[in-house]
């Protein structure tokens, strides 16, 4: 029924009025479909790219050069941010001296004085500050204001200071490496910086849409070192202490756990702060442990009584004539207390290392033979780096082997540590081989790359080479302990633990060929505990002024006093056979 | 007022016939394309519903993702920020420390407390065999 009241009601519907209405309608349609045409397909493209220019923008991740923690895993090195503020007045919406208050308030180290003399002194691209930081940008993008600029860049802090810093190293305005671990380990430590094109809302909101495949690359691991910086920090502390008693020129500690070759402390002074490295010379960045070569003098000598006893050619329990003065091929070489003590007579090796008795050294090199001995000369390596993982390292030198054989004098000497020159850090290598039984390990400060719960993502491989039995290098280290009980390392006692050590006083060679009257290179090397050893500590203090300079005088202070920490830090068991 | 009119005027000349049920008498065509329309409707409802709840999840999502990010980009900053004090107020103990006018010394086997290991205390013999014995291999472990 109502359908059909209803179709009458249309047919009464005026013709016109429902032609209005579909005209309305379909012009309107019209209308529309011309507008949405423009939109999309004439404006289309254009619009599209202004609407992909407010939403998306360049978002710089935050991918620091990666930090370099010690063993302990504090922070040697590490990134910040730092922003640098610009301003053009130009744009500012509120007057100059708003403005100033507002930044005056985030900016404590500018005066109001100051802001309002910067902001009136051009109309665009004033440099407010270029020191700024990251928690202070944030306050200065949370206000919102026109003319204000803020530009990024990373700074690298070394928050030890001059602590480390032959170690270390330091990077420069371009964050490329310059020295020490951060030159040597350049491909591990920096990153790429990374920008993503993100998209964000109208709120200034970053929309989720690429983020992923960007950030899944990202890790936070840290170059560990082997280095224990509370050590580092003690034998700085004594090493400095002794030159400036004795005003000696430069000086050096060295601790190297010998089972491995990890160095636990490396110090040499004087050095520079990585955070001014600019305010210093070239002398001070390089790290002459690893690159100047000095002759070692006695401290030589054990390395000597190894080879002879691991060639067979004398027996621990022999006596050598001791006559305290030698002539060699016309050349006289005396024992260094021959004008207050003379000759001693038939002594046990043991009593050649505690006098280091250059003369007992001649015989026991006799025996070798010059040719034998250069060949084990060359047995350890002394030619070739010892290949640290730090950069600049200068192999040892030897005489050439028709030089080294020609005459006597050349094997005399390097029976006691001269004519032959080696860098610190070799030396320790050598006693780091008595210490562990017999292997040359390569000494190295980079324990790997560590993420934060202590797993570790890349290990360096390190080699071992074996240069004396496991016997040969008991029989010396005991050898050794006299030298700290009974002969000239007395110094470096400690109640309760086994020690073994050997001093070294050797003359420096001059540029003009023979030695210097008066400059000489004092050092001490230990190793311990003798009934475990483990660790070799070493200490070279250059060109000590005054009368009592001596290795047991000038280095074997600094090198108790590091023990003593080691002791504590490494906690290192009393010796239990005294 | 017109048709009403016209209709009290003539009421008795036409006679009202009984329209027949409109929809059978509809082509079957246009009949599907009826329901068609319907289905269609249905369909439209329900997408845009879809479309809505769809939308509104995702705007919600990507506000919760952007301030989580935001707060993880603060605590990373604060981290940072943290860290450098940190590892600054460190050297600068370690500094003071290195003054004897502080009165700290430095660490040595003297003022370090070193404990002998404890004597080893063998572990009794444990009766777990006997145990085993007693239940035998006929009690089985569960049921």
């Amino acid at each position: 029924m109502i359908k059909g009241r209803r179709s009458k009601k249309t047919e009464s519907i005026p013709v016109l009025r429902l032609f209005l209405v579909w005209a309305v309608l379909v012009t309107g349609a019209i209308a529309l479909g011309w507008k949405l045409y423009r939109l999309q397909i004439v404006q289309g493209p254009e619009l599209k790219r202004k609407a992909r220019q407010q939403q998306k923008s360049p978002v710089s991740l935050y991918v620091p050069r990666r930090p370099i923690i010690d063993g302990e895993g504090n922070f040697l090195a590490m990134d910040r941010l730092l922003f640098t503020l610009y301003a053009h007045p130009i744009m500012f919406k509120i007057d100059t001296e708003k403005m100033a208050g507002k930044l005056g308030k985030i900016l404590p180290n500018l005066t109001m004085a100051e802001l309002r003399d910067k902001l009136a002194s051009q109309k665009t691209g004033v440099r407010i500050s270029d020191m700024v930081m990251e928690s202070e940008a944030g306050q200065v993008k949370s206000l919102y204001l026109d003319g204000l600029e803020l530009e990024r860049r990373y700074a690298r802090i070394y928050p030890s200071e001059d602590v480390a810093a032959a170690l270390i190293g330091y990077v420069d305005g371009e964050r490329r490496g310059q020295a020490g671990v951060e030159y040597s380990q350049q491909t591990l430590l920096a990153r790429n910086e990374l920008t993503l094109p993100l998209s964000s809302t109208g709120m200034d909101n970053l929309m989720p849409t690429h983020v992923l495949e960007g950030l899944v690359n990202l890790d936070d691991l840290r170059l560990q070192l082997t280095l224990n910086l509370r050590l580092q920090r003690v034998a700085r502390a004594a090493l400095k202490r002794q030159m400036a008693e004795y005003k000696a020129k430069r000086g050096a500690v060295l601790v190297m756990d010998a089972l491995d070759g990890s160095l636990l402390a490396l110090v040499t002074e004087p050095t520079y702060n990585p955070n001014d490295y600019h305010e210093y010379g070239l002398k001070l960045l390089k790290n002459w442990v690893i690159t100047d070569l000095y002759e070692p003098g006695s401290t030589f000598k054990p390395i000597n009584v190894a080879l002879a006893l691991e060639a067979g050619l004398i027996k621990s329990h022999e006596r050598f004539n001791d006559t305290g003065r030698i002539t060699i091929d016309r050349s006289v070489i005396s024992n260094h207390d021959y004008y207050s003590k003379g000759g001693r007579g038939y002594i046990t090796i043991p009593q050649i290392l505690q006098y280091s008795s250059n003369v007992g050294m001649i015989r026991i090199a006799q025996r070798m033979g010059r040719k034998g001995y250069y060949e084990a000369l060359e047995q350890l390596e002394i030619q070739e780096k010892t290949g640290v993982d730090l950069p600049g390292e200068t192999p040892g030198y030897l005489k050439p082997k028709k030089v080294f054989t020609r005459s006597g004098i050349e094997a005399a000497a390097a029976s006691f540590g001269q004519g032959l020159s080696l860098t610190p850090l070799k030396i320790v290598q050598l006693h780091g081989a008595i210490a562990n039984g017999g292997k040359l390990v390569t000494p190295h400060v980079v324990r790997g790359l560590v993420d934060p719960s202590g797993k570790f993502h890349w290990q360096p491989p390190l080699r071992k080479k074996r240069v004396f039995s496991a016997q040969t290098s008991q029989t010396v280290l005991e050898m050794m302990e006299t030298v700290v009980t009974k002969g000239s390392g007395k110094v470096a006692k400690i109640p309760g633990y086994r020690i073994g050590g050997k001093t070294g006083t050797a003359q420096k060679a001059s540029a003009t060929g023979g030695y210097q009257e008066n400059a000489k290179i004092t050092s001490f090397v230990a190793i311990l505990p003798v009934d475990d050893p483990r660790y070799v500590v070493l200490a070279v203090v250059d060109e000590p002024k005054g009368e009592n300079t001596f290795g047991s005088t000038v280095a074997a202070p600094i090198v108790k006093e590091v023990m003593e920490a080691l002791i504590a830090i490494e906690q290192i068991p009393r010796s239990t056979v005294p | 007022m017109s048709v009403s009119r016209h209709r009290l005027q003539k009421p008795k000349q036409e006679k009202v016939k009984k329209l027949p049920a409109w929809k059978s008498k509809l082509p079957t065509g246009l009949r599907a394309l009826l329901f068609l329309k319907r289905s269609v409707s249905v369909f439209l409802f329900l997408s845009i519903t879809a479309t809505v709840i769809v939308y509104s999840r995702k705007e919600y999502v990507e506000g919760e993702w952007s301030k989580s990010y935001r707060e993880l980009e603060a605590w990373l900053r604060d981290e940072r920020e943290l860290t450098a004090t940190n590892e600054a107020i460190k050297n600068q103990l370690a500094d003071l420390a290195e003054k004897p006018k502080t009165g700290l010394v430095p660490i040595t086997p003297k003022t370090t407390i070193f404990l002998d290991a404890a004597e080893d205390h063998p572990l009794k013999e444990s009766q777990t065999t006997t145990i085993r014995e007693t239940f035998g291999e006929k009690t089985p472990l569960g049921y």
